[in-house]
């Protein structure tokens, strides 16, 4: 009696997993089958359609048609637009100010990829070694806290921070008896008054991704590597360097898209409410606020889709290099 | 090369006391296998004397030196873990030449003893391979070369078999046997395998919940044991005890109803009390008595198992079914379930314990 039920319920498991699509062709040999199949499939694409209705609507339609107007004249008050080829690109390439939107971002990136990986090993590595003290929690707390806040509101805090008279940067700088900085008034520092501010802001995140990484290095080959006679560089260079790879290599494809993409903080800044984004003297105009200037502020918003369709293909090269490289150096085991 | 001491070494991970007052001293070039159940501290032990664990108490000495600040890398220890924990991104060659190169011993003198170790272990045509390309011996025996190619002084093994199949373990354990015949480097070996306890060891240290049960050779745990903890451990299976009541009789003690003991026992047993631990081996029950003044133990036979060379015999003392009995006795016997027999042994081979302290008492002692 008992086995009997048993052998039926795990019977019926298998044909489960058959509908369920394991098999690429279900036999059907009733139409009673047929309509369980059916039933099965209506249910997987229901469960499937909200979140694939949201990704359709909000991601792959306008992303369609932003490649499509960036060939077009295309004004969100006028009904008409004509086709004009690459002549929006033709306009971008003879623009000093998006050649100098270009190297911005790729200064702002090339700083940030360095200086987010060395931060957040470094602060990973501390916390690693007081994961089991009794406030290790709080402290991995304390590091991810900043990257849940709100960036206008704290860009905000940091515009106080960076004010070159009565900021907190300033004063710390004078107190260590170094010249104070004119921050974001001033053409050099402006930048870098930024990217301390995302640093500050995005750091918690990619120190829990390499605690996370650093986690599945087992304990025993750093207790053997210390058997073997290695100081603590040598473990951390030949042992934990190479085999939390992949964990660096998504860390630095994360940091690139998020540098090129860098625009609230920027924005915010540089005094976006206030109409004057990207200053002073464009020291801070990024690639990506540069297309919001020129889709919003100037209203041209066919050569904003361009500006955009090129950002995507800079990120999309930039990642597929990383991947290239990352196929030869990472190691996976 | 170096003599170890453990002098009253303790461990204890918050209230939880892990090894006790841990006495002991070895001798260079000595092979010490630390036996005991699941749990009873063999790994602790260990990595205390390899310093990834400090002591909670007590002291340890490498030769003279104190060793208990020395950190791990400054001890010279080598240690094969259980699961080999193999550098996994390093060729064999690295894995084996990393230890050295930590070291700053020169590149082309590294690379030479690297070879002498792989030739030494017969892994040479696999120098360039990945571990994970390794089978399960052969990823053994880089582990094991790893530990030995930097001649440490103390060699530290935490169940470096207990990953292989039967076979390969046989073969892996005559040739650490014969490896340590060869380099004979300080080796403290951890297992509950007592096959590899009893055919590896100089000295056998048995431990149970982090205390030291018994310091022995095997061949002194086997027939001497202190306790019945140990007479239970060793052997397999283990002893058969059994805390029985004793009368005394003219000619014999009968204690319980089914074990009958001559009476030159009896002023051993008279100084235990009136309840007394008796034990004997399975392989020292015999089916016919060789003279007067055998032990006499009678069961009732709940299951045979035959096991090819011989005939395991499970059963309880007739009268006393919460007492079981196991008895190893010679292939072809022929017996079935709810059989009363009874079996002999000699009286050297029996053994007497204090129910009290579960220490034994010497028979013939005074
Ligand atoms: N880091 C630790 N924190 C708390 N308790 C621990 C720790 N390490 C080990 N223990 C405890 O110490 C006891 C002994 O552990 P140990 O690993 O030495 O046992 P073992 O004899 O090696 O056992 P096994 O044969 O299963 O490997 C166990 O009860 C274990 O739970
Ligand atoms: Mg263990």
């Amino acid at each position: 009696m008992i086995t009997g039920t048993k052998k039926n319920s795990l019977g019926s498991l298998e044909l489960d997993l058959v509908t369920n699509g394991i098999s690429p062709k279900p036999k059907i040999t009733s139409p009673k089958e047929l309509l369980r199949v059916l039933k099965d499939r209506l249910v997987a694409y229901g469960l499937m359609f909200p979140a694939l209705a949201v990704f359709v609507v909000f991601f792959y339609i306008p992303a369609a048609y932003l490649i499509y107007i960036s060939f077009y004249h295309w004004g969100i008050l006028s009904s008409a637009t004509t086709y004009v080829g690459l002549k929006n690109f033709d306009i971008l390439f003879a623009q000093p100010l998006f050649w100098h939107s270009l190297l911005t971002s790729l200064y702002y990136t090339v700083v940030m990829i360095p200086a987010t990986v060395l931060l957040a090993l470094a602060i990973a590595m501390l916390l690693r070694d007081g994961l089991n003290a009794k406030r290790g929690g709080l402290w991995r707390g304390a590091v991810f806290l900043p990257h849940v806040t709100p960036v206008v509101a704290t860009s905000i805090v940091w515009v106080w921070i960076f004010n070159p008279r009565f900021g907190l940067a300033n004063f710390i700088l004078t107190s260590l008896h170094l010249p104070a900085l004119g921050w974001l008034e001033s053409q050099q520092w402006a930048l870098p008054a930024v990217m301390i501010d995302s640093l500050w802001h995005s750091l918690g995140l990619y120190v829990i991704i390499f605690l996370a990484g650093m986690a599945n290095v087992p304990k025993e080959l750093l207790e053997v590597a210390r058997l073997d006679g290695a100081k603590r560089h040598r473990v951390f260079y030949r042992i934990i360097w190479p085999l939390i790879s992949p964990t660096t290599f998504f860390v630095v494809v994360l940091a690139t898209v998020n540098s090129w993409q860098a625009f609230s903080q920027i924005y915010t800044m540089t005094g976006g409410p206030h109409g004057g984004a990207g200053g002073p003297a464009f020291a801070t105009t990024t690639d990506a606020l540069l297309v919001y200037q020129t889709a919003f502020t100037y209203l041209h918003f066919s050569l904003a889709a361009a500006m955009s369709l090129i950002l995507f293909l800079i990120i999309l090269t930039l990642t597929a290099m990383q991947k290239w490289i990352s196929d030869r150096v990472v190691f996976y085991r | 090369m170096a003599s170890v001491a453990l002098k009253s070494v303790s461990k204890q991970y918050g209230s939880k006391l892990v090894v006790e007052e841990f006495d002991l001293e070895v001798k260079d070039g000595e092979f010490i296998v630390l036996l005991g159940p699941s749990g009873c501290g063999k790994t602790t032990t260990l990595r205390m004397i390899a310093g990834l664990e400090s002591l909670s108490s007590g002291e340890l000495f490498f030769g003279e030196k104190p060793v208990n600040d020395i950190p791990p890398e400054d001890r010279n220890v080598g240690m094969v873990f259980q699961n080999y924990a193999l550098y996994p991104h390093m060729s064999v060659f690295d894995n084996l030449v990393f230890g050295l190169r930590s070291r700053r011993v020169p590149k082309a003198q590294a690379a030479k003893a690297v070879s002498k170790v792989a030739k030494l272990l017969e892994i040479e045509h696999v120098l360039t391979h990945k571990p994970r390309e390794l089978s399960g011996g052969q990823r053994q025996r880089v582990a094991l070369g790893r530990a030995i190619v930097r001649e440490p002084s103390v060699f530290l093994m935490d169940e470096p078999l207990s990953n292989l199949d039967a076979n390969l373990r046989e073969r892996m354990r005559i040739e650490l046997a014969q490896l340590h015949a060869r380099l004979g480097i300080t080796t403290f070996y951890v297992t509950h395998d007592q096959g590899e306890a009893l055919t590896l060891s100089d000295r056998i240290v048995i431990m149970d919940q982090g205390k030291v049960r018994q310091i022995g050779t095997s061949e002194e745990v086997y027939s001497k044991p202190n306790d019945t903890f140990v007479a239970r451990f060793i052997g397999s299976p283990g002893m058969n005890l059994w805390n029985l009541e004793w009368t005394d009789g003219p000619d014999s003690i009968l204690a319980g109803e089914s074990v009958q003991v001559p009476t030159l026992l009896r002023s051993a047993m008279s100084r235990i009390g009136k309840v007394v631990t008796i034990g004997v081996r399975p392989e020292h029950l015999f089916l016919s008595s060789s003279g007067t003044g055998d032990v006499v133990v009678c069961l009732d036979v709940l299951a045979i198992e035959r096991l090819g060379s011989h005939v395991q015999l499970n059963g309880v003392l007739t009268g006393n079914p919460s007492l079981t009995v196991v008895a190893k006795l010679d292939a072809g016997v022929n017996y079935r379930r709810g059989e009363k027999i009874c079996l002999y042994a000699k009286p050297e081979s029996v053994y007497l314990f204090d129910p009290l302290t579960e220490r034994r008492v010497e028979v013939f002692g005074q």
